[in-house]
């Protein structure tokens, strides 16, 4: 079964629902990083996290502008790193505490992201000729 | 916050680790079809 697109288009180019979940998502992780109102507070570190999160939404948004599959699968991955690694941030950082709901939620966005990029990469090396 | 040099670099290495364990499913256990799509298929029935 080829890879399946929705009907709905902007700018010409068909809307990628997890795609533009995930780029939101890198959005506000950098938002709340520059804010200073993330679970991470203010320190370099969130900064860092949310900078790398802000790269991210750029490289999702341009992969899908410029129909790039190499870009969205860098998009995907990138987007697991980050969900990954505020994971273990907000374990180790926060006093090995689990009643943050900001790491119950970062396992639910990892498993998006990871699962989406499985998905895409299966469909470029199916593409590749043996 | 404790934001300690060790804690910060333990953090990289369990994300990195994790990602190369993506990386390698990725290539190694690529998605695929499932064997039963066909045959379910076959049995489907109008949602409606």
């Amino acid at each position: 079964m080829p890879p399946m697109n929705l009907h709905w288009k902007i700018l010409g180019r068909p809307v990628k629902p997890v795609a533009f979940g995930l780029m939101f998502s890198m959005m506000v992780i950098g938002w709340a990083a520059f804010a200073d109102v993330g679970v991470l507070g203010k320190n370099f570190l969130a900064d860092f996290l949310g900078g790398a999160a802000l790269m991210t939404a750029a490289v999702l948004a341009s992969g899908w502008y410029r129909s790039s599959q190499m870009l969205a699968e860098l998009g995907l991955l990138m987007a697991s790193i980050i969900w990954a690694l505020r994971f273990w941030l907000i374990v180790l950082v926060n006093n090995h505490s689990i009643s943050t709901e900001g790491l119950w939620l970062s396992i639910g966005w990892v498993v998006i992201a990871s699962g989406s990029y499985l998905l895409e990469k299966a469909d470029s090396l199916a593409e590749r000729p043996r | 916050m404790n934001l300690d040099p060790l804690t910060l670099a333990l953090a990289g290495l369990l994300t990195a680790v994790q990602t190369a364990i993506l990386m390698y499913a990725a290539y190694h256990w690529p998605a695929g079809r499932n064997e039963h799509d066909d045959e379910d298929h076959k049995h489907s029935k109008p949602s409606t």
